[in-house]
């Protein structure tokens, strides 16, 4: 597989070099960026999850991780991790994957209604800060059935933005009747919080990207800006916070490669991915604080790329659940068990579920 | 160039569940017999029955060959061993150093007659010391001052070493000692021998630390002579040796388990709300992550890799998590820290006088930080 994700990085590297630069970033906030989307949908990045026989590129887990963190490390501003997991995801369940950009809503059980018979969807109510959602399909849950959400038109839409500028508009559906094909029963294994656990799962892997960016720009700032008459990098005080922040990196990455490793079914996934969110949302506040101190005024520009990371760091912590509500959920769950904390940490499987 | 440094994620392979079983087991039967109360920080206390007992059952020189008392386990076999005692509190202080650090660099680097302390070693009834530190030379080793003269047959030591855990109860310390004068390099020209602290010229005096009790001490060599093949490596490989060790001095669960005990503790006596199950969420989450971090080190090292950096960062970040453990647990709980006894009160008594320690020993927060630095191109 390693061959394959390598040429994979490589590709999308090259494609985020050339249509995801500062200009196209800053306008992203109100107009779709088609050219960025256009080029990574040439190199068929939508599809890259989905299993070969449905049309997809059989890419597995972790290498898509890799690439949802090269994005995050691009600030790229469109849902393409989103997208690419949520295309395998509903192709997973039957359905047929879709070119167009697809974000993940994990529930909507409050504006749907399914006809008795199961053959149709009605969608009646307002779904709020959906990532792109003039744009994008949406990937839901309403109670046992996993539903698409088509593009386009059939919602008003209130455009918000995320403290990043990303679009998360409020989109209010007025008794919008799906069809069959655009519902499917859950997979065996899936559960309401199956989804939220993939969005999350994709946030923190943008933030490891964002993080890697935040201090490679940090540590090549210190070497480069001389002030006393030597490089910051010189200051003991410069070099004992970016130390702390090279460990925040560090133990992001590796909660993120924790989730990422994990069977993407298996029961212990939510827990996988839970410390993954809890680490990458706490270092992300820690490495964007330091990432700032370290450039001093340049960084607070808007014309310098720092803020590019930094403010998705800020907004990708609160997005599929901040730390508390994965803490809650952890807690809650060994609270509940009445055993050691200990064994609740180095069992797996079942017995590892929250 | 990135300044992620990247752990791989390692799943322990299926045996080591047989052995956390094994040790579990081990843990319950020492409790049963009054062996020990579990406490945090225990592997600085000392207790050779349970040393003893740990020996008996095979859970020391785990790693180490057959003909030297070893049980030639992997790595992660000897690391489930050890996170399971220390999560469990169980006092591992007796032969911590000797399973730890200066019985592999024996085995690596030891005379014959050096090996010939191994089995006792595994046997849990062989204990050491660790003498680097000296009164002027605590971050900065290089200025140790303690000195090795060469005499017929061996060295005679001459020096004073501070801050030595257990020296009062170990057989032998491993001293760092200058065996050639100073150059331009200062790391160059040093050499560690094995002394025997019951032996003539040594002399082992109590320092008694803030929490009232006696763990460390200073030590004094007066001519204190060590037999050749009681230097370890050879002479001026000394500075090579010590640093050479850090990897696996620094990255293990002793780093962010010390305040485990009260954890467990404070889940315990938690109210079952919201405001609790979000901090303890938290401890969990951190903890699964160092965990995590720990283990793929261990791997790392078994596989020959040496992580310098990855066990530096594992320490420092266990040790700001075993620092804060006392904090975060009084932010959910009510409890009084109470010397003596037992249960939540005097493990948090214990946590909150042990926890400045943390950040010390093994490495000062400040110079785990500029090994950072470097090590991702800062200076
Ligand atoms: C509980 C405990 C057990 C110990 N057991 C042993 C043992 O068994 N054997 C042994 O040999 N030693 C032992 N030590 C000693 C330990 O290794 C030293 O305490 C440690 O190396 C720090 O040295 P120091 O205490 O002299 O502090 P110093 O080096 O004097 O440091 C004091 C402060 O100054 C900071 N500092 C020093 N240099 C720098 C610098 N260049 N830049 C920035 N800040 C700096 C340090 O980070 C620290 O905050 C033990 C210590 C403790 C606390």
């Amino acid at each position: 597989m390693s061959e394959f994700k390598d040429i994979l990085i490589d590709q999308t590297t090259r494609v985020l070099k050339d249509y995801c630069n500062h200009e196209v970033i800053e306008a992203a906030d109100n107009t779709w960026p088609d050219a960025l989307w256009d080029a990574l949908a040439k190199i068929e990045l939508p599809l890259a999850l989905v299993d070969p026989d449905a049309g997809g590129a059989g890419a597995d887990l972790d290498d898509v991780g890799a690439l949802i963190r090269l994005s995050g490390n691009f600030a790229a501003p469109v849902p393409i991790g989103d997208t690419m997991v949520a295309n395998w995801l509903w192709s997973v369940a039957g359905g047929a994957p879709v070119a167009g950009p697809v974000v993940i809503v994990p529930d909507s059980g409050s504006i749907c209604t399914h006809d008795s018979a199961g053959r149709s969807t009605t969608l009646d109510g307002t779904l709020c800060g959906v990532p792109w959602g003039q744009n994008a399909s949406i990937l839901t849950v309403a109670g046992n059935t996993l539903i698409l959400i088509p593009a386009g038109g059939d919602a008003a839409c209130e455009q918000q933005h995320n403290i990043a500028g990303d679009p998360r508009p409020d989109l209010t559906f007025f008794n919008v009747t799906l069809d069959a094909d655009h519902t499917r029963p859950l997979p065996e294994g899936w559960d309401s919080s199956t989804l939220e656990e993939y969005g999350a799962l994709i946030r923190s892997a943008q933030m490891v990207g964002a993080m890697d960016r935040a201090l490679a720009l940090a540590v090549e700032h210190a070497n480069m800006r001389n002030q006393f008459g030597r490089p910051l990098a010189k200051f003991q005080a410069i070099q004992q916070q970016l130390a702390v922040a090279v460990e925040q990196v560090a133990s992001a990455a590796a909660a993120l490669d924790g989730a990422l490793a994990a069977t993407s079914n298996s029961a212990d996934f939510g827990f996988a991915v839970a410390v993954a969110k809890v680490i990458t949302g706490r270092a992300a506040t820690s490495v964007a604080a330091i990432a700032h101190q370290v450039h001093g005024a340049i960084g607070f520009s808007r014309e310098y790329d720092l803020q590019h990371v930094t403010r998705r760091l800020w907004a990708w912590r609160e997005e599929y659940g901040a730390e508390l509500l994965w803490q809650r959920r952890i807690g809650k769950r060994v609270l509940a068990g009445k055993g050691r904390i200990w064994d609740f940490i180095t069992a797996s499987g079942e017995d590892q579920k929250i | 160039m990135s300044a992620t440094i990247t752990f791989p994620a390692v799943s322990l392979p299926p045996q080591t569940e047989e052995v956390r079983r094994d040790v579990r087991a081990f843990l319950q039967t020492c409790r049963d017999d009054g062996v020990f109360t579990p406490s945090g920080n225990s592997w600085a206390i000392f207790n050779a029955e349970f040393s003893r007992r740990c020996g008996a059952a095979g859970f020391l020189g785990m790693t180490w060959p057959n003909e030297v008392g070893g049980h030639e386990r992997s790595m992660l076999e000897r690391y489930v061993v050890i996170e399971e005692m220390l999560a469990a509190g169980a006092p591992v202080g007796a032969h911590w150093v000797a399973d730890r650090q200066s019985g592999p660099q024996i085995l690596r680097h030891g005379s014959d007659a050096a090996k010939a302390l191994l089995p006792k070693i595994a046997a849990g009834e062989c204990y050491f010391s660790i003498g680097m530190s000296e009164p002027d030379a605590g971050s900065d080793l290089a200025a140790v001052r303690t000195k090795a003269t060469r005499v017929e047959g061996g060295w005679q030591i001459t020096g004073t070493k501070i801050w030595t855990t257990f020296a009062h109860h170990s057989h032998y310390i491993i001293v760092l000692a200058r065996s050639a004068p100073q150059t331009d390099n200062r790391r160059e020209g040093f050499t560690q021998f094995i002394c025997d602290l019951s032996a003539p010229g040594v002399t082992v005096r109590p320092i008694v630390n803030l929490a009232g009790t006696h763990e460390f001490n200073e030590v004094v060599f007066d001519a204190h002579f060590v037999s050749d093949d009681f230097v370890v490596g050879a002479p001026g490989q000394g500075w090579d040796l010590v640093t050479g060790e850090l990897a696996f001095e620094r990255s293990g669960p002793d780093r962010f388990l010390s305040a485990h005990t009260l954890v467990e503790m404070a889940v315990e006596a938690a109210d079952d709300d919201d405001r609790s199950a979000e901090i303890i969420g938290g401890l969990v989450a951190r903890l699964a992550n160092l965990r995590q971090m720990s283990v793929s080190v261990a791997s790392m090292l078994e596989a020959g890799q040496s992580p310098m950096l990855e066990a530096v960062i594992v320490k420092d970040l266990g040790a700001v998590f075993e620092q804060e453990v006392p904090d975060t647990v009084r932010s959910m709980i009510d409890v009084a820290p109470q010397m003596g006894g037992e249960g939540l009160a005097r493990e948090m008594a214990h946590s909150v006088l042990h926890a400045p320690s943390f950040s010390i020993r093994g490495g000062t927060r400040e110079i785990l930080r500029g090994m950072i630095a470097r090590g991702v191109g800062l200076r």
